[in-house]
């Protein structure tokens, strides 16, 4: 049963340890490391949290979370603006990143209305401001050079 | 888990769960609905066929509720989603005492006027909200999917790239505007490989 302490932490955003700066490496374009990181282990994920479990929904084994460096700062607005550059930062390793906010088909379900949290749909614009792109096979968002 | 248990004291302060237990609990417990569960953050609550949970986020600080059927298949449906399928967009977000309160009056409210057939788990009702949760799926998803082809397509017509307009509006066809095709149309006729 998840702690309250948890939900405190509670983050739309999941992420790497440090292990996945490694991940981070310099050929990111390269598509066999693309393949590589598809199946890396401490991939990074975004979604939903899940009250019942303290955690991201869909979250698997081997996936970790950025959720201790995201406590409430006490507004919806500090909030995201925490959410948002800890999203920019993990995005700045150029390591796709998981979407587990999806249906069985890989589809994104959208923040509202099908997810309560407008932080989602955020995420969502946010990675697509800077280029990134979805794949709904792979339920990965990809940065702009990785495809 | 009680509210005890949260780690920030000010969210206990917003009142969220008194105003659950005041204006929520009774629209559900005559419909046979039993709290299973509360914090600061979530109240769970069962009935013989259906799970609910009332969030206040922790983050976004949106308040909502999800309700799924407890037989399989359990289809994830919020409130939030079940008005959209009526045609009504609601949602709530309230880091105040008062904004929580009169958002948990809001929902009650809803609960009340559109919820009797999900809550009571009628046949035929989750089928049809998942349906209208995929319809929204396919259409948040390709627009997504599609707006860097998009994007770069208008790209590649700006420069005259026509070889790549032909490439990039091929890709995304049978989704293709009105303009989007014209212009499609005009790279196959000036471009190579026709």
């Amino acid at each position: 049963m998840a702690k309250g302490g948890k939900y405190a932490r509670k983050a739309a955003i999941v992420a790497n340890r440090a292990g996945d700066a490694t991940h981070a490496a310099d050929n990111i374009a390269d598509a066999a490391k693309v393949a590589e990181s598809v199946r890396a282990p401490n991939r990074t994920v975004i979604g939903k949290f899940d009250p019942a479990t303290g955690n991201i929904r869909g979250i698997q084994p081997n996936e970790n979370s950025l959720l201790k460096h995201l406590p409430d700062q006490g507004s919806p607005k500090l909030n995201w603006q925490q959410n948002s550059s800890v999203l920019r930062t993990e995005m700045g390793k150029g390591v796709p990143i998981r979407d587990a906010h999806v249906d069985s088909a890989g589809r994104l379900l959208p923040g509202t209305p099908d997810g309560i949290s407008k932080f989602i749909d955020a995420e969502c614009n946010l990675l697509r401001n800077h280029g990134w792109t979805y794949d709904p096979k792979k339920t990965l968002w990809s940065p702009p050079a990785v495809k | 888990m009680g509210t005890q248990d949260c780690q920030r004291k000010e969210r206990e302060h917003l009142g969220f769960a008194e105003a659950v237990l005041r204006h929520i609990e009774p629209v559900l417990a005559p419909l046979g609905f039993r709290r299973t569960e509360q914090s600061c953050y979530v109240f769970m609550y069962e009935s013989a066929k259906v799970f609910l949970q009332v969030i206040h986020d922790p983050m976004s600080y949106a308040i909502g509720i999800e309700f799924w059927r407890l037989a399989k298949p359990s289809e994830r449906c919020t409130l939030g989603g079940l008005l959209a399928s009526a045609g009504e967009y609601r949602s709530f977000q309230a880091s105040t005492p008062d904004g929580v309160n009169t958002a948990i009056v809001e929902i009650a409210d809803l609960l009340r006027r559109h919820g009797r057939e999900s809550l009571t788990g009628a046949p035929g009702t989750y089928e049809r909200l998942v349906k209208d949760i995929e319809a929204r799926s396919e259409a948040y998803t390709k627009e997504i999917v599609q707006q860097p082809i998009r994007t770069a397509a208008h790209a590649a017509w700006q420069r005259g790239d026509f070889a790549k307009v032909r490439e990039l509006y091929e890709s995304i066809d049978a989704d293709l505007t009105p303009v989007e095709r014209k212009r499609l149309d005009y790279a196959k006729s000036h471009s190579s490989g026709t």
